[in-house]
C-alpha cells in the first residue's frame, strides 16, 4: 500500500499531465481522421465515435477533374524541394564565410542580415509582385503566376534564415580541422568544398528537410503568385474547399490533408533527433 | 594575372558555373531592355559585373562565397524592404496608385465628353486592310427617310391651329371627309396623333370638324406668324406616315395629304485615322438595316474578340475632329454600342493644369497628389498620383482619431497575444517536459504523440482549428455547447491563444527537454543535500537556469508571434470586427491589420500600411537586437 501511494506520488502525475496533454494533442487530428471517412461534408460530427466509413472523400481527389490533387503535390513537392536545395546550396557558402572567414564588416553584415529578415514581409509582397509582373514581360516562364517565377522568390526570402540557421550549426564544428587544411596550404575554396562540405552534410540534409517543411506551410505568397487551379500548391488548393463563405466541403479537405501531412510527419519523426538539435540552434518554426 | 588556378576539376566547374550564370543573367538583361524595363535590366547588369568581378579576379575571397546569396537577397529581399520604406513617405492609396506621368496620361484617356447631341450608332467591330491589329468600326445610322414617291394620293380637309392650350404647339384638325382611313376626325401635331369620337366635335354642313376638345384654331393674324414654316411642317399620322399641308389656310382651312417615310441608313467606316462614307449599294446589311460587311472590312472573330477586347475598348475611332467614336462595353455578336465623344479635359504642360473645355473648370496640381479645382475643393480629376508627404502617414498614426484608436487597441492586442503566446506555450511544454524528464513508462510513446502538433503542416492545422470552433463546429456539437468561439471578442481571443497553444507548446517540451538534460546534476545533488525541497530546487536553481539557456529562443518565438500573420488571418480573419463594417477586429494584430489595409479593402492604403510596417520593424527589431545583445550571439566577432 505504501509502495502504491509512493509510486502515485513520484509517476502518477507524471503520466497524468502526459496523458492530457496528449488528448489536447490529438483531438483535432482524430477530428480529421474521422471526417475524412465521413460522407458528411462537415466538421460537425455528434459522436465521438465515427458513424459512418466511407473512402468517397479519398476517391474524389484522384478522380474529380476540376480537382487536380495530385499535381498541386507535385507541384508543392517541386517547389519545396527546389528551392529548399538551392537555398541551402547557396546559403552554406555565406554561412561558412560568416562562421569561419576574417573580413571586414562581418558583424555588420550578419547584423543587417538578421534585421532585413525581421522587416514585415507582408507589405512586401505589393513589390514583389510588381516586379514579377514586369518579369513575366520579358521572361514568361519566370515571371508571375509560374512555378519559376514563385522558387526565385521564395529562394530570396529564405537565404537570411537559412544562412543564420546553418551558421549555427558550422560554428559547433572544430575549428582545428580546417586549420590543418590551412597549414597545408588550402584555399578558403578548398576548404570549404574539400572538408567543411562533407563534414557538414549532415548537418545540411537537415536544414534541407526544415526549409522544405517551411516552404510546403507557405500560404500568401501561393496564393497570391498561382492563381491558375492547375498550379497551385497543395496548402492553397485545399484550402479553396473550405475558403468558400458558403459552401464548405471538409471531407475532401480532410482526406487532402491527411494525404499532404503524412510524408511529412514519417519523415519528420523518423529524423526528430537531428531537427531538434537545429531547432536547439536557434530556429523558430515557420 | 592569374585568372584561373587550382585543381583542375575546380576550374572547370567554375568556368562552367560563370559561364552559365553569365549567360543566363546576359539574355534576361537584353530581354529587360527590350521591353523597356530598364529598372531591372540595370540590376542584372550590375549582377553580370558582380560575378565577373568576384569570379574572375581575387578582389575578395569572402564575397565568393557570397555573391550568389547576395543576389537573391537584394532582389526578393532589399528591393522589397526599400519600397515599403519609400513608400510610407508617400500618399499612395486606391486613387492614387500611378505615378504623376502616368495619371496626367490617364486622365488625358479618360477626360472626355459625349458631343451635346448625344450621337449613338450601332457598330459592327472588325477591322481593315487583314491585320487585326488595325480595328475598324461601320456605323449605321438611320437618317430622316425619304418620302416614298409611290404612296397613292390621299388627302384630307385640315383646320389649322393649335393644341393644349400652347399657341407654339401648331396642329392640324383632320376631317377624314371622304373616308379613306379608318379615323374619322383626329388631331394631328408633329409628335401626337389624337383620335377623336364624333361625339368630341362639331362638324359644319360639309361634314368637316371645327372644334375639337383643348384644339383652337388660328386666326388670320395669328395664321400669317406662322405662314412661312406652315407647309414645312410634318403632322404626324402613324410610325411611318406623316401629313403635309399643301396650301396655306383660308379661314382656317385647308388641305392635308398623306405621305409615308422609307427609312435609310447611312454607313460610315471609321479606322483610327479616317471616317469614310460607304457607297449603301456596297455593304452587306443584316435584317435590321445594320451595316455587316464592306469590302476591306473583315468582322471579328468572337475569339480574336477575346484576344483583342482590351485594345478596342480603349480604341479611338475617327469622327469629324475633334471628336472621336468611343465604344461602350463589350461587343455583343460583334455589335457594339457606340457614341460619340471628345476630349473635354485638356492639358496645359507649361503650366501643369488641366482645363475643362465644356465647363471652364481649371485643375491645378494641389500638391496632395491630385489636380483640383482651387474654386471648388470637392471637385477634383481621377486618378491621382502617389504624393511625396515626407511624414505624414507616420504623424497620421498618433493625429488621426479614426487610425489611432484601432491602431492602439491592435497594438495592445499584438503585445499581449506575443507575450502569453511564449508563456503558455514555454509553461505547458516545460510541464510537460518535467513531467517526462525522469524514467517514465512510455515516454517514447507519449513523445510523438505529442510532437504530431509540430510536425503537421500548421497552415492545415489552423484551418482545421478554425472549422472545429466554428458555431456549428465539432466542438460544440461533441459537447452539446452553444458557444459562439469565433464571433465574441473575449471567446476569439482565447481561441486564438488556444490554438497557438496547441501548435506552439511541442516545440517547448522539445527544447526544455533538452535544456534540462544539459542543466548539470550536480546543482540539484548540492541543493538537496543543503536541506532544499524539490520545490525550491526548481524555483532556485532549474527555473533560472533554464531562462538563461532559453532566453534567445523566448524572444525569437515572441519576435515570431509579433508577425505571426498565419494563425490570426486563417483562424478569425483578425475578426469580430470592432463595429459594423471597421476594418480591423478584436484578434488583429498589427501585421494581419496591416495587411488588410493594404490589399482586403476598397480604399486600399499602402501608404499607411508600410508606415505600420515600419513601426513593427522598429519595434520587432529592437527587442530582437535586444535579446542579442543579452545573449552575446554576435560576441565572438567583436
Amino acid at each position: 500500500m505504501i509502495n502504491f501511494f509512493h509510486w502515485f506520488q513520484q509517476k502518477s502525475w507524471r503520466h497524468m499531465v502526459a496523458i492530457i496533454c496528449c488528448v489536447f494533442a490529438i483531438f483535432p487530428l482524430y477530428l480529421v481522421v474521422t471526417a475524412s471517412f465521413s460522407s458528411n461534408q462537415s466538421l460537425q460530427s455528434t459522436s465521438f465515435i465515427p458513424t459512418s466509413f466511407v473512402w468517397d472523400n479519398y476517391e474524389l481527389l484522384f478522380t474529380d477533374p476540376k480537382v487536380p490533387f495530385l499535381t498541386w503535390m507535385k507541384n508543392s513537392a517541386i517547389i519545396a524541394a527546389s528551392v529548399s536545395f538551392l537555398s541551402v546550396l547557396i546559403g552554406a557558402a555565406s554561412a561558412f564565410a560568416f562562421s569561419r572567414l576574417r573580413f571586414k564588416g562581418k558583424r555588420v553584415g550578419l547584423q543587417s542580415l538578421l534585421l532585413v529578415q525581421m522587416f514585415p514581409s507582408v507589405l512586401a509582397l505589393s513589390a514583389i509582385y510588381v516586379i514579377m509582373e514586369r518579369v513575366y514581360v520579358f521572361a514568361p516562364e519566370w515571371g508571375l503566376g509560374t512555378l519559376g517565377g514563385l522558387v526565385l522568390v521564395y529562394l530570396g526570402g529564405s537565404m537570411g534564415v537559412n544562412i543564420w540557421l546553418m551558421k549555427g550549426f558550422v560554428d559547433s564544428i572544430p575549428l582545428e580541422l580546417d586549420e590543418a587544411a590551412k597549414v597545408d596550404g588550402a584555399s578558403a575554396m578548398q576548404t570549404y568544398w574539400q572538408i567543411f562540405v562533407p563534414l557538414a552534410s549532415p548537418i545540411l540534409a537537415v536544414v534541407t528537410l526544415l526549409s522544405f517543411i517551411g516552404l510546403f506551410n507557405e500560404f500568401i505568397l501561393a496564393r497570391l503568385f498561382l492563381p491558375e487551379n492547375e498550379d497551385r500548391t497543395v496548402a492553397v488548393g485545399l484550402q479553396g474547399f473550405i475558403g468558400g463563405q458558403y459552401a464548405q466541403n471538409w471531407g475532401p479537405f480532410a482526406a487532402g490533408s491527411i494525404l499532404a501531412s503524412v510524408p511529412i510527419i514519417i519523415v519528420f519523426m523518423s529524423l526528430q533527433r537531428y531537427i531538434i538539435g537545429g531547432l536547439t540552434a536557434g530556429s523558430v518554426k515557420g | 594575372m592569374r585568372i584561373f588556378r587550382g585543381n583542375i576539376y575546380a576550374v572547370i566547374a567554375k568556368i562552367i558555373f560563370v559561364t552559365v550564370a553569365m549567360v543566363t543573367l546576359g539574355y534576361l538583361m537584353m530581354a529587360a531592355f527590350g521591353t523597356g524595363d530598364t529598372n531591372i535590366a540595370i540590376f542584372l547588369a550590375v549582377c553580370i559585373l558582380l560575378l565577373a568581378f568576384t569570379y574572375l579576379t581575387d578582389i575578395s575571397v569572402p564575397l565568393k562565397f557570397f555573391a550568389p546569396g547576395l543576389m537573391f537577397l537584394a532582389a526578393f529581399v532589399i528591393v522589397p524592404v526599400v519600397f515599403t520604406l519609400s513608400m510610407s513617405g508617400f500618399k499612395y492609396q486606391t486613387g492614387n496608385m500611378l505615378s504623376k506621368e502616368e495619371a496626367i496620361k490617364t486622365i488625358i484617356d479618360q477626360g472626355t465628353a459625349p458631343d451635346p447631341e448625344g450621337t449613338s450608332f450601332n457598330a459592327v467591330v472588325g477591322y481593315v486592310d487583314k491585320d487585326p491589329n488595325k480595328p475598324a468600326i461601320i456605323t449605321s445610322k438611320e437618317i430622316e427617310g425619304t418620302v416614298d414617291p409611290n404612296q397613292e394620293l390621299i388627302a384630307f380637309d385640315a383646320m389649322v391651329g393649335y393644341y393644349g392650350g400652347d399657341v407654339n404647339n401648331i396642329a392640324i384638325l383632320v376631317s377624314d371627309s371622304y373616308q379613306q382611313s379608318d379615323m374619322d376626325y383626329f388631331i394631328s401635331t408633329e409628335t401626337q396623333t389624337v383620335p377623336l369620337s364624333n361625339a368630341d366635335v362639331t362638324i359644319d354642313d360639309w361634314g368637316i370638324a371645327q372644334t375639337a376638345p383643348d384644339f383652337k384654331v388660328f386666326s388670320q393674324e395669328q395664321t400669317n406668324d406662322v405662314a412661312d414654316q406652315l407647309l414645312q411642317i410634318r403632322f404626324r399620322y402613324d410610325e411611318k406616315k406623316f401629313m403635309k399641308l399643301d396650301l396655306l389656310p383660308y379661314d382656317g382651312l385647308t388641305q392635308a395629304s398623306l405621305n409615308t417615310l422609307i427609312a435609310q441608313y447611312e454607313y460610315y467606316l471609321s479606322t483610327k485615322e479616317e471616317r469614310v462614307k460607304l457607297d449603301p449599294a456596297q455593304v452587306t446589311k443584316d435584317d435590321m438595316g445594320l451595316g455587316i460587311k464592306a469590302p476591306g472590312f473583315t468582322k471579328y472573330t468572337d475569339k480574336q474578340l477575346g484576344k483583342y477586347a482590351d485594345k478596342i475598348g480603349n480604341y479611338r475611332f475617327a469622327y469629324d475632329s475633334p471628336y472621336f467614336i468611343r465604344l461602350e462595353g463589350l461587343p455583343v455578336g460583334g455589335v457594339a454600342y457606340a457614341t460619340v465623344n471628345l476630349n473635354n479635359i485638356i492639358y496645359d504642360k507649361k503650366t501643369d493644369t488641366f482645363s475643362n473645355v465644356l465647363s471652364g473648370a481649371s485643375y491645378k496640381d494641389d500638391g496632395r497628389g491630385n489636380f483640383r479645382n482651387p474654386n471648388d475643393k470637392t471637385d477634383y480629376l481621377d486618378p491621382g498620383w502617389r504624393q511625396g508627404v515626407w511624414f505624414e502617414n507616420f504623424t497620421s498614426l498618433f493625429t488621426e482619431k479614426k487610425i489611432r484608436e484601432p491602431l492602439i487597441a491592435v497594438f495592445i492586442w499584438t503585445v499581449v497575444f506575443s507575450i502569453l503566446t511564449v508563456v503558455t506555450q514555454f509553461a505547458l511544454g516545460l510541464l510537460v517536459a518535467i513531467s517526462l524528464d525522469k524514467k517514465v513508462r512510455g515516454r517514447n510513446f507519449y513523445r510523438s504523440i505529442m510532437i504530431l502538433p509540430y510536425a503537421m503542416p500548421s497552415i492545415m492545422s489552423i484551418l482545421i482549428w478554425g472549422g472545429m470552433l466554428d458555431t456549428n463546429g465539432a466542438i460544440n456539437r461533441l459537447f452539446n455547447l452553444d458557444i459562439s468561439w469565433l464571433q465574441d471578442p473575449t471567446l476569439a481571443k482565447v481561441s486564438v491563444l488556444l490554438v497557438n497553444l496547441w501548435l506552439g507548446f511541442p516545440y517547448f517540451y522539445l527544447i526544455c527537454s533538452g535544456s534540462l538534460q544539459a542543466i548539470p546534476k550536480e546543482l540539484a545533488e548540492s541543493a538537496s543535500i543543503d536541506g532544499a525541497n524539490p520545490r525550491q530546487i526548481f524555483r532556485l536553481v532549474t527555473l533560472p537556469l533554464l531562462l538563461r539557456m532559453l532566453t534567445p529562443l523566448l524572444i525569437a518565438s515572441f519576435a515570431f508571434n509579433f508577425n505571426n500573420f498565419n494563425i490570426i488571418y486563417l483562424l478569425t480573419g483578425g475578426g469580430p470586427a470592432f463595429e459594423f463594417g471597421s476594418l480591423a477586429g478584436a484578434t488583429d494584430i498589427l501585421i494581419s491589420y496591416t495587411y488588410k489595409l493594404a490589399f482586403d479593402t476598397t480604399v486600399q492604403n499602402y501608404g499607411l500600411a508600410s508606415a505600420i510596417s515600419v513601426v513593427i520593424f522598429v519595434i520587432v527589431a529592437s527587442i530582437s537586437m535586444y535579446g542579442i545583445r543579452k545573449s552575446k550571439v554576435l560576441d565572438d566577432f567583436a
